[in-house]
């Protein structure tokens, strides 16, 4: 198995069917898996959705893990046939709405976190419409900050493909975030 | 890549916390809750078949007696031959009954001078149109079988009943209820069939 040292444990505590391990297991990941279902949904009805899909499979198929890969691996392809699973499923009707939502909902007590909100509304709009290939990539590249080698192992491509993805979705997004840098002077918020 | 790019995606895309919430639905075992799909689509779209559904209907209800009309205007005013030359109600109303199935029962007391009757044809309906004046007015009625004998409706100077479709054309247009009195002037128990839904 290549495995870390720890993940080697809960594994195989989880393997023997461990309730405790099943629980550190999450705990571990959680986040990592919870960041790349909202990052690419740009939902949090649907990561939750998706992120319990994942760690449904995770725990039930967790025994045909032979560590053939790095467990962090497995589990990142988990979640990324989760999502694009879940968007093949979806059918957004009303997305427009649903923006209008979230920025009704966003808590909103000072101007600062007013522009801030609106800056990630913007940019996680233009992740969105990527294709979902480009957008895992993205997502994998700048929530998880994978290596193309890792992304390319995630993802079961070869890194040349992954660069070329990246490329394509990097020269889109400019295209349509462009505008921003002359509302900011070129400057990060 | 532009630096700003990457520091703006490497900023908005950075990781999240996993709500609290996560760890019992896992527990629970339960599929993930899908969203219900957003109701009013299919409210709208219900909405919309059911005003296209009534305007349809309403149209098809509509078209005999509308259609009607235009004819009884066009009678009035290019009137076919007469086949009945007849001031007599009860002659007209059996020649009516005898040669185009219609059952008109006008009162002997009606105040119109009666002129005559004609069956006519208008897309293969066999229309019955009686011809009388009223005052100084030249007044035409047709009368058409256009479906069973359910539901009545009425508009100003058409109107359905018994599965019949009358409608009334008058020579003044100012005043074209000036024809209603072949039916209206009538005391109740004198009321003709045909004036069940008076339109005229």
């Amino acid at each position: 198995m290549v495995l870390e040292g720890s993940d080697r444990e809960l594994v195989a505590a989880c393997q023997r069917g461990e309730r405790d391990a099943f629980r550190a297991l999450f705990e571990t990941y959680k986040d990592k898996v919870y960041s790349i279902a909202l990052r690419f949904s740009g939902d949090r009805a649907i990561a939750m959705d998706i992120a319990q899909d994942t760690f449904l499979k995770l725990f039930s198929s967790i025994r045909d893990f032979r560590g053939d890969a790095r467990f962090e691996t497995w589990v990142y392809r988990l979640v990324v046939n989760s999502c694009l699973d879940h968007k093949r499923r979806s059918w957004r009707l009303i997305p427009i709405a649903d923006e209008l939502l979230a920025v009704l909902q966003a808590p909103s007590d000072s101007l600062r976190d007013l522009l801030r909100g609106e800056m990630r509304q913007r940019v996680q709009s233009a992740v969105e419409r990527l294709s979902p290939d480009l957008r895992m990539v993205i997502v994998l590249r700048y929530t998880e900050g994978l290596s193309y080698d890792e992304i390319a192992e995630v993802l079961g491509c070869s890194p040349g493909t992954v660069a070329s993805r990246l490329n394509r979705a990097h020269k889109a997004l400019e295209r349509r975030l462009s505008y921003l840098v002359n509302q900011k002077g070129g400057g990060h918020a | 890549m532009p630096e700003w790019l990457e520091l703006e995606l490497a900023h908005q895309l950075s990781p999240a916390a996993a709500p609290e919430d996560l760890w019992e639905r896992i527990q629970g075992g339960r599929p993930p809750a899908r969203r219900p799909l957003p109701r009013w689509p299919i409210a709208a779209i219900l909405t919309l078949m059911v005003a296209a559904a009534t305007l349809w209907l309403a149209a098809k209800g509509q078209e005999p007696a509308l259609s009607l009309e235009q004819l009884a205007l066009q009678q009035l005013h290019h009137p076919a031959p007469l086949d009945l030359l007849s001031s007599d109600p009860a002659q007209i109303a059996a020649w009516t009954r005898r040669h185009a199935d219609v059952a008109l029962a006008i009162p002997a007391g009606t105040p119109v001078r009666l002129t005559g009757v004609r069956v006519i044809r208008n897309g293969g309906v066999r229309i019955t149109a009686v011809d009388y004046t009223v005052g100084g007015d030249a007044a035409t009625l047709l009368v058409a079988r256009t479906g069973p004998p359910d539901g009545t409706s009425h508009g100003r100077m058409s109107w359905r009943s018994g599965g019949l479709t009358y409608a009334l054309a008058c020579s003044n247009p100012e005043h074209p209820e000036a024809a209603c009195p072949l039916c209206h002037a009538i005391n109740s128990s004198q009321r003709s069939a045909f004036s069940a839904q008076p339109g005229g």
